[in-house]
């Protein structure tokens, strides 16, 4: 079982690395439309030609609202593709994503898509804060550290927000 | 996936219920359930270094997306389940893939322009999951029908916990 500190560092260190390896993986998987994995904004800016007659799912930032021109982002830079048949009324700046037939290079005809506006994003980013910091005041209260093995583990008794502070100021008693 | 809020809020209600039927689930580890549920946003980090900038670094293909996906999150899940003390390795364990799995299945019902959502065995598989589109994360309708589920369940189980402190005096 691993329990000592070092056993834990090298463990954490070797699923780290697992880890590491599928975002690559993630990236260079195949496209199956089968499995409804379409190319996407990077295959299409890599080889447009290769994907004319398609269909592609596309993201990208609203560049002119008409007609639509949205901006895909890419390693090797950014391509525009002007959106046909999408049927949405977004603004300048908002994020859109649409599948549909890629017709030309950087020419898509929409079939389905939806606007992602600028304030829901910012709404996200707010909530999802709260959330984290919701989730990691209980981690706190019910849960501390071991120092001898680096280890998780319940509290005997929830921590309050007095005794955190005490902890942490000058003068404080050792830890746990 | 709806925002982080309503899966810490689901997560609360799952592993709170389930604390009825289950005694070694106690607030501990309704709350490791929801840092559960918290693992698979992880790929959130995309917002703040772009899939397309770490590529540019590293000069390789690259996506931060790998952490939503079943085998992702199974593989930080372990991480918890190591950093956990050996004593309480199982029900960290199971309360961590209770709040994640509930996450991914949240993010299943998610809208996107394909109708397809969550490669839920990824790398075993690449198929995604047929949504029925119901939401957006940008959307606080999820947050505030989860947030009432949330706030009856926690009123219904002090009940609990007041009835049965009563009758055990």
């Amino acid at each position: 079982m691993i329990d000592s500190t070092r056993g834990r560092l090298l463990a954490v260190l070797c699923l780290l690395a697992v880890q590491a390896s599928l975002f690559p993986l993630y990236a260079q998987q195949p496209i199956d439309p089968a499995a409804h994995v379409y190319p996407e904004g990077p295959d299409v800016a890599s080889d447009p030609a290769a994907y004319i007659g398609e269909r592609v799912e596309i993201t990208g930032i609203v560049q002119r609202t008409a007609p639509l021109v949205v901006r895909v982002e890419t390693m090797e830079g950014s391509m525009a593709i002007r959106v046909a048949n999408h049927g949405l009324s977004p603004e300048r700046g908002a994020k859109v994503r649409v599948f549909g037939t890629l017709t030309a290079a950087g020419e898509l005809r929409a079939t389905d898509g939806f606007v992602v506006p600028q304030r829901g994003r910012w709404y996200a980013w707010g909530i999802s804060f709260l959330a984290g910091l919701w989730v990691l005041y209980r981690l706190v209260v019910h849960w501390r550290v071991k120092a001898a093995t680096l280890g998780f583990v319940p509290r005997e008794t929830p921590a309050t927000i007095r005794a955190l502070l005490e902890r942490i100021t000058p003068g404080a008693e050792g830890l746990d | 996936m709806p925002d982080l809020l309503a899966h810490a809020f689901i997560a609360y209600a799952v592993c709170r219920v389930l604390s009825w039927r289950w005694e070694w689930l106690t607030t501990e580890y309704v709350t490791v359930g929801m840092v559960g549920a918290l693992i698979p946003d992880i790929t959130k980090v995309y917002l703040v270094v772009p899939n397309h900038a770490m590529e540019r670094l590293l000069g390789t293909p690259f996506s931060w997306y790998s952490l939503g996906t079943g085998g992702g999150v199974l593989v930080s899940v372990l991480i918890g389940v190591v950093l956990a003390a050996s004593e309480v390795r199982r029900p960290v364990g199971v309360a961590l893939g209770i709040g994640a799995g509930s996450h991914l299945l949240a993010d299943s019902l998610l809208l996107t322009p394909t109708g397809y959502s969550t490669q839920l065995l990824w790398p075993l598989s690449q198929v995604r999951t047929l949504s029925p589109g119901l939401y957006l994360s940008t959307q606080p309708g999820p947050m505030v029908v989860t947030g009432v589920v949330a706030a009856v369940v926690w009123m219904v189980h002090r009940r609990r916990v007041s009835v049965s402190d009563a009758e055990s005096e």
